[in-house]
């Protein structure tokens, strides 16, 4: 993967991005074991350390490590948005397969739902949602995860009403296939690589949208570390300890962009004009 | 006298030869016909000659416009040349014109760009040009946008803008490939006579014999990149020097099927007073939807072992009609019947059974076949229709067998699609149809999107198929020759209703209703153009 050659191989865009992603991933994965442990215990006084050896992105206010806190934070967004992009993915293909298999009132009621889910202001489902179970991670989870499902559930079905006009799909039929098996065998295969490209905006859109909830109190509480809430802490020591805001502001930015390059990258990779270009 | 004189054109892409040694001429007023297959490099010469080559492509030899030499010309001086020296014309109108400008800023925009025109007088010259192609200004305004027109007319449009500046010449790429027969004789028409009257010459590029020979004075073969023939379109086709040639002209001379007794047997498929309406898009909140009938009571009868076609322009009913004979759309009113067993309402049971006596073969051998699946389980996919769900080794046997019938090794079934040509994609749907021995298989413009050589060759195997089995057929063409060649008995359909029907020979020899007349008249036919007074086009 010297990217040298887009022809051949991933892009240099989508070899940082995946590269990015799997060390996240990687240090989320580590945050289970109690490698971070020590760093997150309180230290008083060592608090308020600006970046060093000992301390790779400082200490907050109550000495604990920032490096360990963006660490067991990446397993917090990463975990909220897989698991809001998984709700999204699981209710709203088979919904959009629904619709596209259907189509009359079946579409029309869905294709409605989904324009008051899109109408409807994320934050004042969040709020309401925390209302009634009480904020946390899984409420984030469900929150973010609802607005994913019209998402898929409109990409499936665009793209599943315009194969099934193929004549693959016709000769299943006429082969007396049903409509469940059609799905299996011929639909949801041809739309995998546009579900994997989506799980990826939506996936960085996810972690996105977790930071938010968090920095207003939404998401994962206290003590669980989250790189929204870090943000919020660091608000009043900006001027005193800028590197509280730097490292979850740059993990998440990081985070983001390198989903969005994965995202363009597969997208690139799987349009069959493309394919068409690099050859069978 | 000689307006473009080609020699020793040859065309390589990256060190491999496409075209080789090309020589021929046109005058002015003159027609040319460039015939040949898939891949054999005709509409790359049009490119050659326009200096629109794809990149890394190199063109030598030598290319002379009124004397000028095109090829290795500097791009500046092939531009104006490309502008006012040659017009060209390509296969899908759809795509050649501009959806978001009317038809008249677009022709106006030529001629300002290429011609020199001002604002005002480029306006002018566009009126004239739609005027000169049939589009007069009474009839169809230049205020419309392409979306507005109907195939034939865009393709008019098309032809607008590559004549807008009366260029010496004009190429024509498959010009009328994508239209109906009815509107492929107008255009034609309208080709040859822009080319006598305005003294242009036109080279017209098909890979549809008969086309040519009705239009083009001189014609020439083309194959893998050669020429392998050419001189006058009659002399040539009437005694063929070369193989290639005797072979294309023998396909595209189709022989009538011997005629056979009417089957007295209960039919096999039959459809009485079929109507199925399409709803377009509800106008406003409140309002109804339009509706559209697309049949319009339809009956058909199949019997058993019987030959049956069904010809009709697009937009006619044909597709919507079979997919309501297979069960894929419920109609609004009339039965369908199989062996005297409607499959509406049918238990899954009998559904299957049912539907076992009936398969089908799609259009496009691209579309048809799964891309992700391989040739054994796209055959097998319709195994599930028989009683007693086979075992492993019992459908490998049968996939082997239908792979067989149609002319295919039985290790191909581990091979996927995309390794096949076209020819024999089809013959794997046809074995993916045979594969549960039917007695009916509806061919749904099965050969149309093949060479005229393959064409042949799969029409002889389902001509052998049918004497073999006794199998059935419902043929659905656009293309006449094709349905005198197989079938026995047939239908014309005409805005969603029958109009004509009975015996093959007697229907497209003797047609009674005015469409099928029509029809019978436009439909390109080798036999015609040979036999007519002198085509068109001849220099004078």
């Amino acid at each position: 993967m010297s990217g040298a050659a887009p022809r051949h191989g991933l892009a240099p865009g989508t070899a940082f991005g995946a590269a990015v992603i799997a060390l996240y991933a990687l240090v989320a994965l580590a945050s289970l074991t109690p490698l971070f442990d020590a760093g997150l215990a309180l230290d008083v006084g060592a608090r308020l350390a600006p970046p060093s050896a000992r301390h790779w992105f400082g200490t907050d206010p109550l000495g604990r490590d920032v490096f360990a806190m963006v660490a067991v934070g990446a397993r917090t967004s990463l975990a909220v948005a897989v698991g809001a992009v998984l709700l999204g993915m699981l209710a709203g293909t088979p919904l959009g397969l629904a619709a596209a298999a259907r189509g009359g009132l079946t579409d029309e009621l869905l294709a409605r739902a989904n324009d008051l889910l899109f109408a409807f202001p994320a934050l004042l489902l969040a709020v309401l949602l925390s209302a009634a179970l009480g904020p946390g991670a899984l409420t984030a989870v469900i929150a973010i995860g609802v607005f994913n499902v019209p998402v898929f559930a409109r990409l499936v079905r665009g793209s599943a009403r315009a194969l099934m006009t193929r004549d693959f799909v016709l000769a299943a039929r006429i082969a007396g296939r049903g409509p469940l098996a059609i799905a299996f065998v011929h639909l949801l295969p041809n739309l995998a690589g546009l579900l994997l490209v989506q799980a990826a905006i939506q996936l960085s859109l996810g972690i996105a949208a977790e930071a938010g909830l968090s920095y207003v109190g939404l998401g994962a509480q206290p003590p669980a570390p989250s790189w929204g809430r870090m943000l919020n802490d660091a608000q009043t020591l900006v001027g005193t300890a800028p590197w509280l805001a730097w490292f979850p502001g740059l993990a998440l930015a990081i985070a983001v962009l390198a989903l969005g390059l994965l995202g363009d990258g597969l997208a690139r990779l799987l349009d069959p004009r493309a394919a068409a270009r690099r050859g069978p | 006298m000689t307006l473009l004189a080609v020699e020793d054109l040859g065309v390589t892409l990256g060190g491999r030869p496409l075209l080789a040694a090309l020589s021929f001429s046109v005058a002015p007023g003159e027609v040319l016909g460039l015939v040949g297959e898939s891949g054999s490099g005709k509409s790359l010469s049009a490119l050659a000659l326009a200096g629109l080559l794809p990149d890394g492509a190199r063109a030598t030899g030598s290319v002379r416009l009124e004397g000028e030499e095109l090829i290795g010309a500097a791009e500046p001086a092939l531009c104006r040349v490309r502008g006012r020296g040659i017009g060209i014309v390509f296969q899908e109108p759809a795509t050649a014109l501009n959806p978001l400008l009317t038809i008249g800023a677009q022709v106006a925009e030529t001629a300002r760009v290429h011609g020199g025109y001002s604002v005002a007088a480029a306006r002018g010259r566009a009126a004239a040009t739609l005027e000169r192609v049939g589009l007069p200004a009474a009839a169809v305004s230049a205020e419309r946008y392409p979306h507005e027109l109907s195939g034939g007319q865009r393709q008019r449009v098309a032809i607008a803008l590559a004549v807008a500046l009366a260029p010496r010449l004009l190429i024509a790429d498959e010009p009328t490939t994508a239209l109906d027969v009815t509107t492929q004789a107008q255009i034609l028409a309208l080709l040859a006579e822009l080319a006598a009257r305005e003294r242009m010459a036109l080279i017209l590029i098909s890979h549809d014999l008969a086309v040519v020979a009705g239009v083009a004075a001189r014609i020439a073969i083309l194959k893998d990149g050669r020429i392998v023939e050419q001189g006058p379109t009659r002399a040539v086709l009437q005694a063929p020097a070369h193989a290639y040639t005797r072979a294309l002209v023998r396909d595209f001379t189709p022989r009538p099927a011997a005629p056979r007794p009417a089957s007295g047997a209960a039919p096999l498929l039959e459809a009485t007073g079929v109507v199925r309406d399409y709803r377009g898009p509800r106008r406003g909140f409140f309002g109804r939807a339009p509706v559209r009938r697309a049949l319009d009571g339809v009956s058909v009868r199949v019997a058993p072992g019987e030959r049956v076609g069904l010809v009709g322009e697009s937009g006619s009913g044909k597709s919507t009609l079979v997919r309501a004979l297979l069960g894929l759309e419920r109609p609004e009113a009339g039965t369908v019947r199989i062996a005297g067993a409607s499959l509406a309402g049918a238990a899954p049971g009998e559904a299957r059974r049912l539907r076992r006596l009936v398969q089908v073969v799609f259009q496009d051998p691209y579309g048809s076949l799964n891309p992700r699946h391989r040739v054994g389980r796209i055959v097998a996919e319709p195994l599930g229709l028989l009683a007693g769900r086979p075992g492993a080794g019992e459908r490998e046997r049968r996939v082997a067998a239908a792979l067989a019938a149609v002319g295919l090794a039985a290790a191909d079934a581990r091979r996927r699609p995309h390794e096949f040509s076209g020819g024999e994609r089809q013959r794997i749907a046809i074995a993916r149809a045979l594969v549960v021995e039917p007695q009916l298989v509806i061919l749904d413009e099965a050969v149309s999107a093949l060479d005229a050589s393959l064409r042949s060759q799969i029409l002889e195997l389902l001509l052998g198929l049918s004497a073999a089995r006794g199998l059935a057929y419902l043929f659905v063409s656009h293309d006449l020759g094709v349905v005198r060649a197989v079938t026995d008995r047939t239908l014309v359909m005409q805005s969603g209703r029958i109009v004509e029907e009975g015996p093959t020979a007697e229907v497209l020899e003797r047609p009674r209703h005015p469409y099928t007349r029509q029809l019978v008249a436009a439909s390109p036919s080798l036999e015609r153009a040979l036999a007519a007074p002198g085509p068109r086009g001849t220099p004078s």
